[in-house]
Parts: C-alpha cells; sequence; structure tokens
C-alpha cells in the first residue's frame, strides 16, 4: 500500500500485478484463517457436547447434528445412524438440515429436509460399514428407500443446494459403531484441502462422542442393576440376620433350663451327690455351656457383618473372669490328661471396664483350643499387671501354627490345616472373634507360636481408671 | 463349684419380684433366690408383674422381656408413664433376646440387661447381691 505521504510512486505493470498478487493471496489465508477458527470452533463445540450434561444417545445425536450444521457453511445436511442391539442394526439417529438463507420458506424447508427418511439398509451404507472408509455420492436417492421416487429426491436435493453427500464410517476403538452422512453444499473439485481436511477429523470427533455415550448409557444401565443387585443382598442379609437372632433366642431358651438346673445339682441345690455324678453332670454342664458360647459366637459375627456389633462395659474383676473360666475348663483338661495351671497375679488387678461376657468368652475360647490342640503336657494361664497394661496369656505346648497361617489365624471362617485335621468341626470364629473384641476395647492381641512346640495366646488391656468407662456404652446410672 | 453361701444380713430377707413366663426358668432362679434367703415373689405375666409393683414394690425386679399381657420392658413403660420413682429398685433384665434395640431400651430405665443362657442361676443370684448392695452404699 501506499503512503499518502508520500509522492505517488511510478509502479511499473508487473509490480502492480505483483502487488494484486500479495493482496489475493493475504486475502485467501484470511479466509484460510477465518475457516481454521470456525473449524477449532465446531471440534470444541463437539467435544463439549461430549463432556456435557447430555448423556442420551439419541440426545447427543441430535446436538452433533445440529452443531455440525450450524457451525460450518458448508456443510447443509448432517444424519447419524448408529449400530445397536444384538443383531447388531443401523438405526437413524438425529438428522440436521440448515439451509444458507433465513426466510420463512427456507424455515420450513429446513425441519421437512431434516425429517429425511434414510434408508438404513442401504447399501452404500452397507458398503461404507464394510469397506471402513468414506464414499462420496452426488445423489441423494442413494441414500433414501429404493421405493422412492428418484425424481422426487432430485428436486429435493435441487432445493437442499447439496453437490455430494459423505458418508464416514463412525470408527471408535477400532470398531464401526455408526455412519455419518454430511451434505455439502460445495463441488468435489471445488473443496479446499482444509475443508476435505475437517471432514475426516469431523468424523473421528464425532465416533468418539458417540462411543462416550454409548458408553455411558451402558454404565448406566449396569450401575442400576448393580444398585438392584446390591439391594437384594442387603435384603437377604437382613433376613439372614433375623433368621439368627430368632434361631438363637429358640435356642437359648431349652439351653437356660439345661444348663440352669444341672448348675444347680452342680451345685448341691438338689441334695448331695456322688463325685461320680457331679462328674457327668459336670460334663454335661460343659456341654450346654459350650453351645451357648457357639451360639455367642453366631450372634456376635451376624452382628459383627451388620455393623451392630457393641462392646458394653462394666466395672469388672478381669483376674476373676480368668480364675473363673479355668475353673470351669479344668475337667477338660483333666479329660485330657492335660496340666491346667493358673497363675493369678502377685497383687490384685485394678477393677477395669470391661464387656464381660465378650471378655470372658475370649479367655474361655484361647483356654479351649489349647486344650483342644494340645496332645499332651500343659496349658498354663498367666494373668499379671504389667506397667499400664493388664496382660492375659494362655500357653500351651500343643500341635502350634505353621508359619504361612500365622497372617491369616484371625481372619473370619479361617482355619489352620493342622488344626483342621485335628478338630474338624470348629467354627474359625473364636479368634477372629477375639480380636475384634480386645482390640474394640483398646487392647493387643498377643499371639506367638512354633510349629509342633506350642503357642502362646493373650492380650494386654490399658489400665483405665475404673470410672471413665468406655465411651462406647451407656453407663448405667446406679439407681 | 460351691455350695450356696448364706447371704449378708444386709441383703437377706429382701424381696425380689419376678416376672417370668416360663415354668421351668420361674421355678430354677425362684428356688435359687429362695435357698439364699430372699423372699420371692413371682408373676407369669407383664400385667400382674405391674400391679404388684404398684401396690406392693418390691426391693428388686427381675424380669424377662417376652411374657403375655405386657412384656417387660412394657411394664418399665408404663411405670414411667405414672412418674413411678424407681429410686431404691434395681431392675434387671433377664432374657434370651438378642436384640440391640430391647438392650437399649433397657438401660434407658437405668436397668441391667442380662442373657438368661450365658449365666447360671448363681451368677444371676450374684449379680442381684450385688445390685442390692449398690443401693445400700
Amino acid at each position: 500500500m501506499a503512503s499518502p505521504n508520500s509522492p505517488k510512486p511510478t509502479t511499473s505493470p508487473s509490480s502492480r500485478d505483483e502487488v494484486n498478487h500479495v493482496a489475493q493471496e493475504l486475502y485467501r489465508q484470511n479466509m484460510e484463517l477465518a475457516e481454521r477458527n470456525k473449524t477449532l470452533a465446531l471440534l470444541r463445540k463437539i467435544d463439549e457436547i461430549v463432556l456435557g450434561s447430555a448423556t442420551d444417545l439419541s440426545m447427543v445425536s441430535e446436538l452433533i447434528a445440529d452443531t455440525v450444521v450450524s457451525e460450518t457453511s458448508f456443510i447443509l445436511f448432517t444424519a447419524l445412524l448408529v449400530i445397536e442391539g444384538q443383531q447388531a442394526k443401523l438405526v437413524p439417529h438425529a438428522a440436521s438440515y440448515m439451509s444458507s438463507g433465513k426466510s420463512k420458506h427456507l424455515k420450513d424447508q429446513e425441519k421437512i429436509f431434516s425429517k429425511l427418511p434414510i434408508h438404513a439398509q442401504a447399501s452404500i451404507l452397507k458398503e461404507v460399514i464394510s469397506g471402513k472408509t468414506h464414499v462420496v455420492t452426488d445423489t441423494l436417492s442413494s441414500i433414501l428407500a429404493s421405493s422412492f421416487p428418484s425424481e422426487t429426491a432430485q428436486q429435493i436435493q435441487g432445493a437442499m443446494a447439496i453437490k455430494n453427500f459423505y458418508i464416514y464410517p463412525l470408527v471408535s476403538r477400532e470398531k464401526v459403531i455408526g455412519v455419518m452422512i454430511l451434505g455439502v453444499r460445495i463441488a468435489k473439485a471445488d473443496m479446499t484441502a482444509y475443508q476435505n481436511n475437517l471432514l475426516d477429523r469431523l468424523a473421528g470427533v464425532v465416533a468418539i462422542a458417540i462411543d462416550n455415550s454409548m458408553l455411558y448409557s451402558k454404565t448406566q444401565v449396569v450401575t442400576a442393576r448393580l444398585k438392584e443387585a446390591n439391594r437384594h443382598l442387603k435384603d437377604l442379609d437382613k433376613a439372614k440376620d433375623e433368621f439368627i437372632s430368632m434361631a438363637s433366642h429358640q435356642l437359648r431358651t431349652p439351653l437356660t433350663t439345661i444348663k440352669g438346673y444341672l448348675s444347680m445339682m452342680l451345685e448341691g441345690d438338689a441334695g448331695k451327690i456322688t463325685p461320680t455324678q457331679k462328674q457327668f453332670v459336670g460334663y454335661a454342664f460343659e456341654g450346654a455351656d459350650r453351645m451357648v458360647n457357639l451360639i455367642a459366637d453366631l450372634l456376635n459375627v451376624s452382628r459383627l457383618s451388620a455393623g451392630r456389633f457393641m462392646i458394653e462395659s462394666r466395672d469388672s474383676d478381669l483376674g476373676k473372669i480368668v480364675e473363673d473360666e479355668v475353673r470351669q475348663l479344668q475337667s477338660h483338661a483333666v479329660a485330657k490328661n492335660l496340666k491346667l495351671v493358673y497363675n493369678p497375679p502377685k497383687k490384685a488387678l485394678p477393677m477395669l471396664p470391661l464387656d464381660d461376657n465378650k471378655t470372658r468368652q475370649v479367655i474361655m475360647n484361647f483356654i479351649d483350643n489349647a486344650i483342644y490342640y494340645t496332645k499332651d503336657g500343659s496349658i498354663t494361664v498367666d494373668a499379671e499387671k504389667v506397667g499400664k497394661v493388664v496382660r492375659v496369656t494362655v500357653r500351651d505346648t500343643g500341635i502350634g501354627v505353621p508359619p504361612d497361617a500365622k497372617r491369616k489365624l484371625f481372619s473370619k471362617f479361617y482355619r489352620a490345616e493342622n488344626a483342621q485335621t485335628m478338630r474338624p468341626d470348629g467354627t474359625g470364629l473364636g479368634l477372629y472373634l477375639a480380636k475384634r473384641v480386645i482390640e474394640d476395647q483398646g487392647g493387643t492381641i498377643i499371639f506367638e507360636s512354633v510349629e509342633g512346640k506350642g503357642s502362646t495366646f493373650g492380650f494386654e488391656l490399658p489400665i483405665v481408671p475404673a470410672a471413665a468407662t468406655s465411651s462406647v456404652t451407656k453407663k448405667v446410672p446406679t439407681p | 463349684m460351691s455350695e450356696t453361701i448364706p447371704l449378708d444380713s444386709e441383703v437377706s430377707g429382701k424381696t425380689i419380684l419376678i416376672a417370668e413366663d416360663d415354668p421351668f426358668i420361674l421355678r430354677m432362679y425362684q428356688i435359687k433366690l429362695e435357698s439364699a434367703g430372699f423372699t420371692v415373689v413371682v408373676k407369669t405375666n407383664g400385667r400382674e408383674a405391674y400391679e404388684m409393683i404398684k401396690s406392693n414394690r418390691p426391693d428388686l425386679f427381675l424380669t424377662d422381656i417376652n411374657m403375655p399381657e405386657l412384656s417387660g420392658l412394657e411394664v418399665l413403660s408404663a411405670l414411667q408413664a405414672d412418674s413411678f420413682d424407681f429410686t431404691g429398685m434395681p431392675i434387671i433384665v433377664l432374657t434370651n433376646s438378642s436384640s440391640i434395640e430391647d438392650r437399649k431400651i433397657a438401660i434407658s430405665y437405668g436397668a441391667d440387661y442380662l442373657v438368661k443362657a450365658e449365666l447360671t442361676p448363681r451368677q444371676v443370684l450374684d449379680r442381684i447381691v450385688e445390685k442390692l448392695k449398690d443401693v445400700k452404699s
């Protein structure tokens, strides 16, 4: 460009041509930049559709079709067909047409052309799907049903002002998932490299959008099914818990009578009994007691799985609990020719806020196991105060725990192989519950074992001032 | 196991009301408590237990939960509705129910909640003595 201040330059015709040429070139580049901008905007909009709130496949398809025709100047028509179902049928999902004009008449036409009856079984579409590559056709009738009058098709195409239909396979993750038809108003020869490139890229982006939307719907369906299954499982679980509760109650009532009267016979409430009678009744009592404990284990496991396991503490004399349990199981040990020794603490243990019943069961489980899994030798029970904790241990000379079983020993229903051989009817619940009961009371489990030599099971519980009862429980006010 | 030990003079002769509908279980506790020196009154349904407490309050109330007429817990709520003063009358709820809800309700009345099958009559007796001594102190 010449500057207005400078004297008019004398330019030769050849240099004027050059200026014209440069100007033209600049104009062309400008146009291309504008086109590039539009393309970027279009691709970004499609990405937005993918990320947006529209998740239903038909909605996403419609949005894409509308966006493509409204954001480009040369694509007037877009149709999307998606392969669906087990028969992999091609199904039309959306179509959109937008003319370049704005008159009322054209708007009505747009509505009609957006409803063009695309024939999903058209051979040209099948060709695109099987060939996995795009095909260009200049006749609308090739994508309509063969019964559609070709003259009418020709008239429609004329009214639409579309020169060619570009039919792209939608390929995502190396699978053809559908077909996109783009009606272009520019003759094939006049398409710029850029426009051709845009069509190619569009097919890729749209394929991803459609695929994502289908994946999303599938996930939705699966999630809904999972939720339903989960609800069903919860119902079953509840029914199971209710059954266990009910059965436990029914079992406990006769056991109360059996255990109660046997204990009274042992205590002399029915008059004097001979030592042999006392021994036999004692066995019967222990059997009943064992059953009561099994029921308690079952209930506790069911509560644990239902999240309703609760520690209820009251000030308890741990020394007395240990002593009671040793005494209760003494006859078992004697019957197996084992020595069961209790070393009471040198000084009385402090009162501790404990769940008396559950802690009792833990100790009973440890001693009971020791008796079961010891062929000969002894079981030594110690209770002592060590610094700020009370430690209770049960040491045996039994079969011990194999090294590979140690890690899993305290898991629910787990039983070491040597234990299973020796006692096929164990439940695998005792240690699992013991760990929970002790840890829920702020204590730690003690466990040491050498296979073939023996084991030590026990726990340490912190000494808490008796008044500061565990916060888990409501402290019962003294009436 | 030891023979039944006579009670301390401070708790012997106290009146225990037992509400229990199972005759075998009722008899079991009755024998144990009477041989220990308590005066035992028995009721086999909640309604009668409630009326007895209203007219002639016992020193301790030992009650089952599931009973005809009124459950053990309903007896407690009926008493509370009457603004009954629970002071000085320890309550022990003795049941085989494993309902945590029941346990919570019992505890809310300041009652002990014990599982019958897990305790021998002797252990229940020990608990009764303990509760009565708590009242004294």
